[in-house]
């Protein structure tokens, strides 16, 4: 295929302007702003662009190629001859979005964006601007960059053949690798000093779990201090609350023996003083009958004691006669004298010892009233009654709280039973003190951490953020895995491919360009070109700087040109060189020129440069 | 007339794994909107306040929490009843045996608790397992001889969408309930199931707990009167949770990322689905993307369900002479034979990634 011709509307600085092409060598010329590179992405939009995006491969913008002042995006119809010698007209209208094919001379129109493209890009061999550009388009310093060693030529077939793009395969496995070193280092081996972040990862939710793990288990502790305590003191409670009563019980038991002995006090309290009270009464009684009889005969008593002192005197003088007699005139008539006097005296004396003494004791009156004296104790009567009538008030009281239900509840109780009931005060008083320590050892128990059940809930959300971040990394490296397997494969099918391939199209292309000075290439797996030279009788190394400058040239365009066979298979797709010869010396130039003349034998070439001196070469010459 | 502010599934102390460290806030928001519902309750002329169940995420809530509830719930003058939910179930270790709740705890199956000076009398039966099957809304009429029976019933109502088997609601069992209103509790939105003449809803949980409870944040606040039932959802929430579904065929990362910015809402949990055909060699690092967005939100959660664009693959940008053709050709192969979705998924991942890393995209 080869363009005919491209008509341009709104496009750049290359408004409403038509330019024709032949087969062969096209040569574009014009100083510099003169629209060279306009028109080159004119013909790019021409056969790649979609008219209904605003973008070429998201770099060249369409606004930035419309025209100043124009009313709406460009416009562009470009005539294509294939390989048939039939002319298709392709329009492509930015302003409409629209786009159509026609082929001349015939009724064939074809309409709709990708319709259109679909046939272009049959024509083309690709659709793929990237390709194209990578292949059929020879950029202004790509040679030179190879001789001046910033790029290798098996740099530039590895990113060809790679994609088209700058990026290479091996570029793309060799940060696969690192980042699944990276992605790895530590997991499942050795764990360096600084592992990768799977590894890290890990280690952070070993930790977490061993944390939440003590902390669960604290918690859980403290929670079940807590439910244990809440049972104990449920249970403290009812011991408390039985104990209480029996201890109650055991108390009105107590009482009720107080009372009752008390009682008993009381009773016979009661009954002494009830006794005395009724002696005194009678003893009054009997007091008073007393004094009435001692009324009547009181008289003959009160003077018997003068009689005997009267006696007692009159036997102590004539003991004291008869004493004189005796010793003055004779002992015989004294002592008659003084014996009866003795006897007298001695009579009255026993007399009135026996009056004395009767009226000491035996006086009835004053028996009666010592003893009523002794009974009263210096209190009246109604003292005696008033106690006694106090003493059976508290014995009616006592008789009273002993009647009280409690009591009565305590009277129940047999002697057995009472000391049962003590064995069982005594057992709930101990069973009382263990809850006791029981709950002290709980409230340690619970009190032991201050970790609650947020710190867990907190802890295992950090665990679920890590877990699925590590499952992420996870994935990650899965894919990063697979890509790089798979890309492994891809690179290696399609290198050894291409090589068997290219390796015979680069020869043959050599050799016609450089009429058969080299014709024989070899290259490597990855794409390392070498080349047999005759002269030397050996192999040269495409990037070890043996070449000379031309023969890396031609070396490059011959792989260009099997690159362009190699993807674009029987298409012939126009190549597009942008000067790429500037900054050659004149000889290096011509011969480049010429090897530019013999692709043109097979593939259109449209050469835009500043320069003259080509245009002898030239199929075509078009003067911008 | 009987004013009630019905509520439920608040889930007071639940981990929330899903929100990583943000769990933490979430528990105080939790903790916070009761105290405001209860606020409400006493502010607001309610008469009555129900809570259908989950009052607590489980049977061991921490003390405070427990301490701040019964704090809450004393200083109301209005009686409050209580439900055991399948969370917080009335089990051996129930929180409702351990803890006195100043008011009506529903222990009894079935429990009947009237308030004379309302006319009107509350139903329900109290979940007694976690696992429990039985029918919330069994042995439960209106015997009490008041105006108005109000039951609540902690499950699920029977749903066509639904294989409902634990605690399952039958329709005709609400419509044959004799009840003036139904509380119901378990599910997290607020809906209504009113069946014949018997008023039934879900106040839904009053935050969400989990991503995609659109219909959480609510209360239900219910007067009832001689023209019927009246039934209004009440907003309570602070968090609101959506789901986003972004199409992004055609989007760069950078145009991802604006377009869930969009949406930015510190109090939103938005959960994004990104779905359609991504160009080929577009990476979609929703690590990086949660990371780049996640202070424009409460919460962020991403899922990657688009799917590259694998007819792209057998057009012209990618020959099968060249090594990105062949690695397209070779995981195209690798994800039509996957033999689960995350073994397609990560296939799929790889096309990507591969793809951006031949066309020399900084993307590791």
């Amino acid at each position: 295929m080869y363009l005919k011709r491209i008509a341009l509307k709104r496009f750049g600085a290359l408004d409403q302007q038509t330019y024709t092409f032949r087969p062969g060598l096209n040569l574009i010329k014009g100083p510099n702003e003169a629209g060279k590179s306009t028109l080159q992405a004119a013909l790019l939009f021409g056969l790649f662009g979609n008219p209904q995006h605003t973008t070429l491969q998201r770099v060249k913008h369409v606004d930035d190629y419309t025209s100043w002042g124009a009313t709406g995006s460009f416009h562009i119809t470009l005539d294509i001859a294939d390989g048939a010698e039939t002319t298709y007209r392709v329009e492509k209208d930015w302003a409409s979005g629209d786009a159509r094919l026609i082929a001349l001379g015939s009724d064939t129109v074809v309409t709709g964006v990708d319709a259109v493209q679909q046939r272009l890009n049959k024509m083309l061999g690709y659709g793929a601007v990237k390709i194209f550009q990578s292949t059929a388009c020879v950029e202004q310093n790509a040679v030179d960059d190879l001789t001046a060693g910033q790029r290798t030529i098996t740099d530039q077939l590895q990113r060809i053949v790679t994609g088209g793009g700058e990026a290479k395969a091996s570029d793309a496995l060799a940060k696969l690798e690192q980042e699944i070193g990276t992605l790895k280092k530590g997991w499942k081996t050795f764990a360096p000093k600084h592992p990768g972040p799977i590894k890290r990862q890990q280690d952070d939710i070993a930790r977490l779990e061993e944390r939440l793990s003590t902390i669960r288990a604290q918690v859980r502790q403290a929670e079940d201090a807590g439910e244990r305590l809440g049972d104990l003191e449920a249970q403290i409670d009812d011991l408390t609350e039985k104990l209480k009563a029996r201890r109650a019980l055991r108390a009105s038991c107590d009482r009720r023996f107080e009372l009752e002995d008390e009682l008993e006090e009381r009773k016979a309290q009661e009954q002494k003083l009830e006794a005395r009270v009724a002696q005194i009464q009678q003893l009054q009684e009997q007091l008073v009958g007393t004094e009435e009889a001692s009324r009547a005969g009181g008289r003959g008593q009160s003077r018997l004691p003068w009689i005997t002192l009267l006696g007692f005197a009159a036997g102590f003088l004539l003991s004291l006669i008869g004493l004189a007699i005796g010793l003055l005139r004779s002992s015989v008539l004294g002592l008659l004298v003084g014996l009866p006097g003795l006897l007298i005296g001695a009579g009255s004396f026993v007399w009135l010892v026996i009056i004395l003494v009767r009226s000491q004791s035996g006086d009835p009156q004053t028996t009666l009233r010592a003893k009523l004296d002794a009974l009263l104790e210096e209190r009246p009567l109604e003292a005696w009654i008033e106690e006694r009538k106090e003493a059976s008030r508290q014995r009616r009281d006592l008789e009273e709280t002993l009647a009280e239900p409690e009591m009565q509840q305590a009277a129940q109780v047999t002697p057995v039973e009472y000391e049962t009931l003590k064995q069982e005060i005594a057992r709930l008083e101990e069973q009382l003190e263990a809850k006791e320590q029981e709950r002290i050892r709980q409230e340690a128990r619970r009190d032991d951490t201050t970790y609650t059940l947020e710190d867990v809930h907190r802890l295992e959300e950090q665990k679920a953020a890590a877990e699925r971040a590590l499952e992420r990394l996870k994935d990650r490296l899965t894919v990063y895995e697979l890509t790089y397997e798979v890309l492994e494969q891809a690179q290696q099918e399609t290198m050894r491919s291409a090589r068997d391939e290219l390796e015979p199209k680069i020869g043959q292309h050599l050799r016609c360009i450089t009429h058969g000075r080299y014709e024989q290439v070899e290259a490597s797996d990855d794409l390392a070109l070498s080349i047999f030279s005759a002269e030397k009788g050996s192999w040269i190394d495409a990037d070890d700087g043996e070449l000379s400058r031309g023969t890396i040239d031609q070396l490059y365009l011959a792989a260009r040109l099997a690159l362009i066979d190699l993807l674009y298979q029987e298409a012939q797709p126009p190549l597009l060189m942008d000067d790429p010869f500037v900054t050659f010396d004149p000889q290096r130039r011509q011969a480049a020129l010429r090897l530019c003349r013999e692709i043109a034998q097979t593939h259109q070439v449209l050469f835009f440069t500043c320069h003259d001196g080509y245009d002898g070469i030239a199929t075509e010459v078009i003067a911008l | 007339m009987p004013k009630i502010i019905h509520t439920s599934d608040v889930q007071l102390d639940a981990p929330f794994r899903f929100l990583g460290p943000r769990g933490e806030d979430h528990r105080a928001q939790l903790r916070e909107t009761f105290e405001h519902i209860v606020e409400m309750a006493q502010q607001d002329g309610f008469d009555l306040l129900l809570i259908a169940g989950d009052l607590f995420d489980s049977n061991r809530p921490h003390q405070t929490t427990l301490d701040r509830v019964s704090m809450a719930l004393r200083q109301l003058d209005i009686p409050v009843c209580i439900l055991p939910g399948n969370h917080d179930c009335y089990d051996d270790v129930s929180v409702y045996r351990r803890v006195l709740f100043p008011d009506h705890v529903f222990t009894e199956q079935p429990t009947v608790q009237t308030f004379p000076g309302l006319d009107l009398a509350v139903y329900g039966n109290p979940i007694r397992s976690a696992r429990s099957q039985q029918d919330p809304l069994r042995d439960l009429s209106p015997s009490a001889d008041v105006r108005w029976h109000v039951a609540m019933a902690h499950g699920n109502v029977d749903r066509p969408d639904l294989d409902v088997t634990s605690r399952p609601i039958r329709r005709e069992a609400l419509r044959d309930s004799g009840m003036d209103y139904v509380a119901l509790g378990d599910w997290h939105s607020f809906a209504d199931y009113s069946e014949g003449d018997v008023t039934a809803y879900y106040a839904g949980a009053p935050e969400p707990t989990a991503l995609g409870q659109t219909g959480a944040g609510y209360v239900a606040r219910v007067e009832l009167d001689e023209r019927g039932v009246q039934v209004h959802p009440e907003r309570v929430g602070t968090i609101t949770t959506d789901e986003l579904t972004l199409d992004v065929t055609g989007y760069t990362r950078v145009e991802i990322a604006q377009a869930i910015r969009q949406h930015a809402d510190p109090h939103l949990m938005l959960q994004v689905t990104l779905t359609g055909l991504t160009d080929l060699g577009t990476v979609l690092d929703l690590d990086a993307l949660e990371e780049r967005l996640a202070p424009d939100f409460y919460h962020l959660a991403c899922t990657d369900q688009s799917h590259p664009q694998l007819e792209a693959i057998a057009a012209a940008d990618y020959p099968e002479e060249l090594v990105i053709g062949k690695f397209a050709r070779l995981m195209q192969a690798h994800i039509e034979q996957a033999e689960s979705e995350n073994e397609q998924r990560r296939a799929e991942q790889a096309l990507q990634l591969g793809i951006a890393l031949l066309e020399g995209k900084e993307v590791l």
